[in-house]
């Protein structure tokens, strides 16, 4: 049989495995779905796709909060020759206005004609005004008893998936990844200088699926393996960490992974009676990436489940980004901490280690570049940086995006001769690479990005407020989570706590975030360019240099 | 014995009016015992020590995350032995909200069971 070069075929193999997946919905009922049945199951709807009138590399968008739903949807556009376009279902507690608004937005920088949404949340998307031209499906309306023979050829070289990268901007950013690309970096990930997954390697992820690393780094790299997987949904989890370590225990995990924010959910949620009937002996591969990894939270976790049988050796830390399909690399050799001099660091961008006892920062390695990918760091002049020396990566190789969708400046901003600016910041040390932070502005919280402009304009149109301006930054303090700041510049009347208060509240009703400090300064004190631009990181700079503030006065949390 | 209650209690005043007078619900809870525990569930989970009035909106007055409601949401399906369906949450913000919520959700289980 000859290696499988598109997503459909990827399926088709796996379908011969004999393995399954178990779904496991938010209430946690369970169901099996083999990959024989998903295979029938899609290649059925995917000729009803294509009844509808969807083409050959046509973007369908689907909304579904129910796992089954969602890979079923998913499969049959992939059978019918379609890109899905996975977004983000409705959130919770009454922030419906920012799902429509944020839908509608995506819906149509995507150019999809058509959306399927699963029964129980369809009405809601009518609700958001689609533009007439696109046509909303039910997931359960799919399937007239016709059926393909086989999934709708596709070029390996066609787009094969166009995943949006922020929970709200204001030029959404989609990043097209072709079937080599995806195929590529999940055979980089299941390989030999990766995690040597196997078919009999089992997956546990409650991971989102409209996100890369549930999409593609636990549902697609078990059909490529053809391995089975226990695919939860993220509310079980967020309802019940213990949810999650009840699926690996239960069915004997090998493979799992999860931002860092969910290790420590586990050692803060998960109680002491709960533990006791775990056994995690199995879980070989405990992945952690997508936000900052802190040492803390890893020794925390190894400590409190080491009676379960974890061992603190499966942790493998990684770095990955959505431009670069997902995994970047990842340290399989367990946690490599490196302390060094955090002053030496942040002034003159070198990393020296330090001595045990003295004052350092830990940072954890990421391993190296996959065979076959470049990994690079680099100066402002773009020159190579030697180890120890901080700077910009940059990724070249087959796992790089084609590009973002419909927005060349973007586009060229991210990729020169074939490398890959990350934004990120790092170091080499040892062959392993450090992350230390970001040029770019994005702010990251609970693996969410979040970018500035966004929350700026949400306090800009606070009634009443009218501040003079605005500036929204995050600091990202090493080996832990970003701290987000405003500063407005409000009149002497209008500093009052209720111009804080309506700040938080407001960032937190429309953006989820919570804000860490809260600046209230005179006109005139943030820093902007000659044509009245706000400079995010002078601004930033001078706060933490304590130059910023002369008669501002602050909150925190 | 099922109580009769609207489908949707899903106001504060009408709350207040269910809750005025203590009223068993089924074995062994009422309808004001349910209120004052998911209240303390609420102080709980928002991990800070303070006065939640029914008005509070869990997003923009008691300071609650995504995480956090769902964490909140984990702890009222244990405690009163319910199902929370996937959009109920969408609808709503207040704790006032929640209470009449659980009280719905619980008196449809007793119903149904």
């Amino acid at each position: 049989m000859t290696e499988p070069l598109t997503l459909g075929e990827t399926l088709l193999a796996a379908s011969r495995s004999g393995h399954k997946l178990e779904i496991i919905e938010h209430d946690g009922s369970a169901t099996s779905l083999s990959y024989a049945d998903l295979t029938a199951e899609a290649l059925s709807a995917g000729a009803a796709f294509a009844a509808e009138g969807v083409q050959p590399g046509a973007h369908v968008v689907i909304l579904a909060p129910e796992v089954g739903a969602f890979i079923r949807s998913f499969f049959a556009i992939v059978m019918a020759g379609g890109v899905p376009v996975p977004l983000p279902p409705p959130g919770q507690a009454g922030d419906l206005g920012t799902f429509g608004r944020h839908s509608q937005q995506l819906i149509l920088a995507s150019r999809a004609s058509v959306v399927v949404a699963t029964p129980e949340i369809v009405d809601l998307v009518a609700d958001i005004g689609l533009p007439p031209h696109v046509r909303l499906i039910p997931t359960n309306g799919l399937g007239d008893g016709r059926s393909l023979s086989a999934p709708i050829t596709c070029a390996p070289d066609a787009p094969a998936l166009l995943q949006f990268t922020s929970g709200s901007t204001a030029v959404p950013k989609g990043v097209v990844l072709t079937h080599r690309n995806l195929l590529t970096n999940i055979g980089a990930i299941a390989g030999p200088v990766g995690l040597r997954l196997t078919p009999s390697d089992m997956g546990v992820s409650w991971l989102p699926l409209y996100h890369d690393m549930g999409l593609i780094g636990m549902l697609l790299t078990a059909v490529y393996r053809g391995s089975p997987a226990v695919i939860m949904s993220p509310t079980l989890f967020l309802k019940r960490p213990t949810s999650w370590l009840e699926a690996i225990s239960t069915h004997r995990a090998t493979v799992s992974f999860a931002p860092n924010f969910a290790y420590e959910l586990c050692v803060r949620r998960v109680k002491a009676a709960q533990i006791a009937s775990l056994d995690l002996s199995s879980w070989r591969v405990a992945g952690c990436g997508a936000e900052p990894i802190r040492p803390e939270t890893l020794s925390a976790f190894a400590e409190r489940f080491q009676v379960a049988g974890f061992r603190a050796s499966s942790f493998v830390p990684s770095y990955g980004l959505a431009e670069h399909s997902l995994a970047v690399s990842m340290s399989t050799r367990g946690v490599v901490v490196d302390r060094v001099d955090p002053l030496r660091l942040g002034r003159d961008s070198v990393a020296v280690p330090v001595n045990n006892g003295s004052a350092g920062v830990s940072l954890i390695g990421c391993g190296t570049a996959f065979p076959g990918h470049e990994l690079q760091i680099a100066g402002e002049d773009r020159r190579p940086l030697t180890d120890r020396h901080v700077g910009r990566i940059f990724v070249r190789g087959p796992s790089v995006m084609a590009g973002y969708f419909e927005n060349d400046a973007a586009t060229q901003e991210a990729l020169a001769e074939g490398w890959l600016d990350t934004g990120d910041l790092g170091y080499m040390a040892d062959g392993s690479l450090f992350v230390c932070g970001r040029t770019k502005d994005v702010i990251i919280r609970h693996g969410r990005k979040y970018h500035p402009p966004d929350l700026e304009s949400v306090i800009r149109a606070i009634d009443g407020l009218r501040p003079s301006g605005v500036v929204v930054f995050g600091i990202h303090r090493v080996g832990s989570a970003d701290e987000v700041v405003a500063v407005l510049e409000a009149r002497a009347s209008a500093t009052s706590d209720e111009v804080v208060d309506s700040v938080r509240r407001r960032v937190r009703e429309t953006a989820g975030l919570e804000l860490d400090r809260v600046v209230v300064t005179p006109p005139g004190t943030i820093p902007r360019t000659t044509s009245g631009k706000v400079r995010r990181a002078e601004a930033r700079a001078r706060l933490q240099a304590g130059t910023l503030l002369s008669g501002g006065r602050e909150t925190r949390s | 014995m099922p109580l009769v209650v609207p489908a949707v209690a899903s106001d504060v005043t009408l709350l207040a009016t269910l809750t005025d007078v203590p009223r068993p619900l089924a074995s062994d809870i009422s309808l004001d015992d349910v209120t004052r525990e998911v209240v303390a569930l609420v102080v709980q989970v928002s991990g800070k020590p303070t006065q939640v009035a029914l008005e509070a909106e869990l997003l923009a007055d008691l300071g609650f995350d995504s995480l956090r409601v769902l964490e909140l949401v984990g702890e009222l399906e244990d405690r009163f032995r319910i199902a929370v369906p996937l959009n109920t949450l969408t609808h709503i913000k207040t704790v006032g909200q929640i209470a009449a919520e659980v009280q719905r959700l619980i008196v449809d289980r007793e119903s149904a069971g």
